[in-house]
């Protein structure tokens, strides 16, 4: 139907096609996952971000050769009382970003955690991508480039050190998750039809869990 | 003073003919009128010779032309007696070609002159060295420089050159002028005149400015003036941009729409029946806007019968179309009884849903139980939280102010993205108690 309204449209410019993705993000507190999606979606970073309560929605938009790929970003918080919220989020989420501090080694055990809960209940096609964040901290580095990486080999993970406070690789790490999405025309129908199907979908498997 | 060698240079008041020195020019007329009378009918019909040299040089058809402006003039100047007699068309031939023919000339004379300037511009601005000296130089390299030697008076205003008053060069034809002739281009500027892409590079000479002369200076304006011409806007483009932006705003309104109309008849709970309205007179005002817009795309000034017209006309027929079609033909919206019983239907339906569920779970539960009792292990529940701060009981409410807000601002997309969401929670919640209970 959407189809049919943009063909009929009296000399209207070639309409390019619309894609929207559920997106993820997960890591232990205080990685800065809040702070990459705060400079992927407003551009603005805060010395001192407030801890995130349950999980935070926004949008953006970004525009490919002829698509245009809307996320529909589902920030998670870190905290641990939280984490039975997250797989609420990553099902059904065709990518996912893990994020975390390089700073710390601790936040990389936990992220290699993520990872392998995402591998087990997400769907099988998401889009991961390992975030190690506050690279403009790198004097203080405790966890290499070349391990991180070679991780992510391992585990087919997008991958790239990111820093929200000076934007590095921020808006690249989007840009690489938004190409390596399928860009069918089944995911492509926009929100109406994917949010139906999601609607009948836990109808159907909910007597299940 | 004789001449005494040939070669010197003579001066004064000298007769052409026996070069002769008379002291004024007065006495140099009677000289020449009294000694040399024969002689100038030798000259007479030199300067004819000369006269009829120049005529054909400057084109014989400028004159032929004059001639018939100087007719025309007297002819229209006779008119003013005669205007009351009528008067039959007489002898005419039409000069359109040969003004075609001049003014080609004309034309192609400037555009050769002035596209030979935009070339030197290019290649001037183009990797300019910021070293003043090697400035000069690369500037010569490519515009020649008139060698100044012979150059007494400035050529602009005749005032001669000397120590406060310093020859210079136009950087683009290298002619020379002073200082006060000359008229300085910005060079910023410059760089825009190619359509080649601008040199970011300029900022250490931009100070400067280019040196030229007021010709060419003038022939690059004109230039640029045209180049402007061609690129603004009309008024008509204007509004017509405006109004397919505004179509543009409609098309995914209209679909939206049609989605929440849906989802209500379906009876579903994510939108209510002030949303659909809202969104509905949005439709409305974005429908207007774009009939204002084509009325006074319409309404602009234009004569009749010509492709203007018929342009501003088909826009307002295609966008009265439009509207009629796509904007105003929208689906009746349910009313409040009818999203009444259809909701009941479906919260029945969902009711009934829940309780299988239910007793699924029960046995569910059950079951595992006595496997749990057979391992001897203790049921370890995953969620031990109560009410007071469980996650998903905040997270809910952090969902209904993000709903709230998104139904504030129309973003009807997010709403229904969020309400899914928020009943994702409340099913996840259900689940929790329930395994809480055992």
């Amino acid at each position: 139907m959407a189809t049919n309204r943009s063909a009929q449209r009296p000399n209207g410019a070639p309409q390019t096609k619309v894609c929207q993705f559920k997106l993820v993000l997960l890591g232990e507190s205080a990685v800065g996952k809040s702070s990459l999606v705060l400079r992927f979606v407003k551009g603005q970073f805060h010395e001192y971000q407030e801890s995130t309560i349950g999980a935070a929605f926004l949008t953006q938009t970004l525009c490919l050769d002829d698509t245009t790929v809307k996320f529909e970003i589902w920030d998670t918080a870190g905290q641990e009382r939280y984490h039975s919220l997250a797989p609420m989020y990553y099902r059904g989420a065709q990518a996912a970003i893990v994020v975390y501090d390089i700073t710390n080694q601790d936040t990389f055990g936990r992220a290699k955690n993520w990872v392998k809960e995402l591998q087990r209940q997400a769907s099988p096609s998401i889009v991961i991508a390992l975030a190690g964040n506050k690279s403009d901290l790198a004097a203080k580095r405790m966890v290499e480039f070349e391990e991180a990486q070679a991780y992510a080999d391992e585990n087919g993970l997008l991958f790239m050190e990111t820093s929200a406070k000076t934007a590095m690789n921020v808006n690249d790490i989007f840009l690489a998750i938004a190409n390596k999405l399928p860009k069918s025309e089944v995911s492509s129908g926009g929100a109406g039809t994917r949010v139906l199907n999601d609607a009948d979908a836990p109808r159907s498997s909910s007597c299940c869990k | 003073m004789a001449a005494s060698n040939e070669e010197e240079i003579l001066e004064g008041f000298l007769c052409p003919i026996c070069k002769a020195d008379l002291k004024s020019a007065s006495q140099l007329t009677n000289h020449f009128e009294s000694l040399h009378q024969e002689e100038q009918d030798v000259l007479k019909s030199l300067k004819e010779i000369f006269g009829k040299a120049k005529k054909i040089i400057l084109n014989n058809d400028d004159t032929d032309l004059k001639e018939t402006f100087d007719r025309a003039l007297k002819f229209s100047s006779q008119e003013q007696y005669y205007a009351r007699e009528e008067q039959t068309v007489g002898v005419s031939r039409s000069s359109t070609d040969y003004f075609k023919a001049v003014r080609s000339a004309r034309l192609e004379r400037y555009a050769t002159e002035t596209n030979k300037l935009l070339i030197r511009l290019d290649k001037l601005v183009c990797n300019m060295p910021s070293d003043p000296n090697q400035r000069k130089q690369h500037e010569q390299e490519v515009v020649p420089w008139l060698d100044g030697s012979s150059v007494k008076l400035c050529p602009n205003c005749a005032k001669a050159f000397n120590l406060t008053r310093r020859k210079h060069h136009c950087r683009l034809c290298g002619s020379i002028l002073c200082h006060d002739c000359s008229v300085f281009l910005d060079l910023n500027v410059a760089s825009k005149y190619p359509s080649a892409p601008p040199q970011p590079e300029t900022s250490a000479v931009e100070k400067f400015g280019l040196r030229l002369c007021e010709h060419c200076y003038n022939l690059i304006q004109l230039r640029r003036q045209i180049q402007e011409n061609r690129n603004v806007k009309t008024v008509l483009m204007s509004a017509y941009e405006q109004m397919r932006s505004l179509m543009e705003q409609a098309t995914p309104a209209v679909e939206m729409y049609e989605k929440m109309c849906q989802s209500l008849f379906d009876g579903e709970t994510i939108y209510s029946l002030s949303d659909v309205n809202a969104m509905r007179g949005r439709i409305g005002k974005l429908a207007e806007g774009i009939d204002l817009l084509s009325k006074h795309i319409a309404s602009l000034p234009v004569q009749p019968g010509t492709r203007q017209a018929k342009l501003q006309n088909s826009i307002r027929q295609a966008s009265a179309h439009y509207i009629k079609e796509e904007l105003v033909s929208l689906r009746k919206l349910p009313t409040e009884a009818q999203i009444e019983e259809v909701r009941r239907h479906r919260y029945e339906r969902a009711q009934k849903q829940i309780e299988l569920e239910r007793e699924r779970i029960e046995r569910e539960r059950e079951r595992r139980e006595r496997e749990w009792g057979e391992e001897g292990e203790t049921s370890g529940g995953r969620v031990q939280q109560h009410d007071d701060d469980n996650p998903i009981l905040e997270q809910m409410n952090i969902i209904r102010d993000y709903i709230k807000e998104a139904r504030r601002e129309l973003r009807f997309e997010e709403v229904a993205i969020l309400e899914q969401n928020l009943k994702d929670l409340k099913k996840e919640y259900q689940l929790q108690m329930l395994s809480n209970k055992s």
